[in-house]
């Protein structure tokens, strides 16, 4: 058996196809090679009887647009469709909003402890007081706050009249 | 078999820990308060006025007293009074036949404490008072004592 290019060879030199050099090596491998004129000779009959039977289509339109035509074809079905996200099911993305949701509640929560659980606690401080020198004092050690009035003096807020005696 | 903690497991966790958070927080905002007032007398002297049969005031209040930047050795207790409070309740809680406390809780531990005399505002405080705080509202009395009313917070 001819190796794929030597048959392809033979077939170009029956058709008239090859250099007058070409053909003419050819003309002298055929003289030489008994496998290579009987391929010729196969290659010569399948030819004839394949003469006979051209269907003769002739395309509607000019070769060259048919071929773009082809082409074009090609190009679309070679265009791979967009890739679809994959549908997420309903409970991975109540996960995705509950992950993130769970970490904020969980820190205003800490957030409110903590400022629950501050000494003073976590709500401002506020004095209203008559007195202009009157002073404010608180002890976070202790917890104590004190509200010292200067007035009124002596026996004016808590103290009963009697003898200065507190009752 | 040691079960797998899943990550729904672990959410659902998370939630019905906060939720029970939440319900505990809910419960302190709007919980009970029990108050104490004490009408107290500072002075060097180391008894009471002759016929007065004051006590010296509780260790911890004398404690928390003597840790004041007040001049007084002792600390003796006139009277008290013991009351309690819902929030946005408001009190009147008289400490002498000439003052009164009014006390309003204003959610969680925040108080509004203001004190008349003689039926006139003297001071207002707002603040919180966490449980065994104290609020001391003051002022002078004849021959260098002084008069002291003492807010604990008691539960």
């Amino acid at each position: 058996m001819k190796d794929y290019q030597e048959q392809l060879k033979l077939q170009a030199y029956l058709d008239g196809e090859l250099p007058e050099a070409e053909a003419r090596e050819v003309a002298n491998w055929l003289a030489q090679d008994q496998d290579a004129v009987a391929l010729l000779a196969e290659l010569r009959n399948t030819r004839k009887a394949m003469m006979g039977f051209e269907a003769g289509i002739k395309l509607p339109e000019s070769r060259e647009f048919y071929w773009s035509k082809i082409q074009r074809e090609i190009a679309r079905l070679d265009v791979s469709p967009p890739e679809r996200e994959p549908a997420v099911p309903l409970f991975s993305r109540l996960r995705r909003l509950l992950l993130p949701m769970a970490g904020l509640a969980s820190l205003i929560i800490i957030s409110l402890v903590a400022l629950q659980s501050q000494p003073g606690g976590g709500a401002g401080t506020e004095t209203a007081l008559a007195d202009s020198g009157a002073f404010t004092y608180h002890d976070f050690a202790s917890g104590t706050t004190l509200v010292w009035l200067s007035y009124p003096a002596d026996n004016e807020l808590a103290m009963n009249d009697d003898e200065g005696s507190l009752e | 078999m040691r079960p797998k903690l899943s990550l729904t497991s672990v959410v659902g966790s998370v939630w019905l820990a906060l939720f029970v958070l939440a319900c505990f927080h809910a419960e302190a905002q709007t919980g009970e308060m029990k108050l104490r007032a004490y009408l107290v007398w500072g002075t060097d002297d180391d008894k009471p006025p002759e016929g007065k049969n004051y006590k010296r005031v509780e260790t911890d209040i004398e404690k928390k007293l003597k840790g004041l930047p007040l001049k007084y050795k002792h600390y003796f207790e006139v009277n008290r009074t013991n009351f309690s409070l819902v929030t946005n309740a408001i009190k009147k809680v008289p400490v002498s036949e000439k003052c009164e406390l009014e006390v309003k809780s204003a959610g969680g531990p925040n108080l509004e404490v203001a004190l008349f005399g003689k039926g006139k505002e003297a001071a207002r405080q707002k603040q919180p008072l966490p449980k065994d705080e104290v609020l001391v509202v003051s002022g002078n009395a004849p021959n260098s004592t002084a008069w002291l009313v003492v807010l604990k917070r008691l539960e």
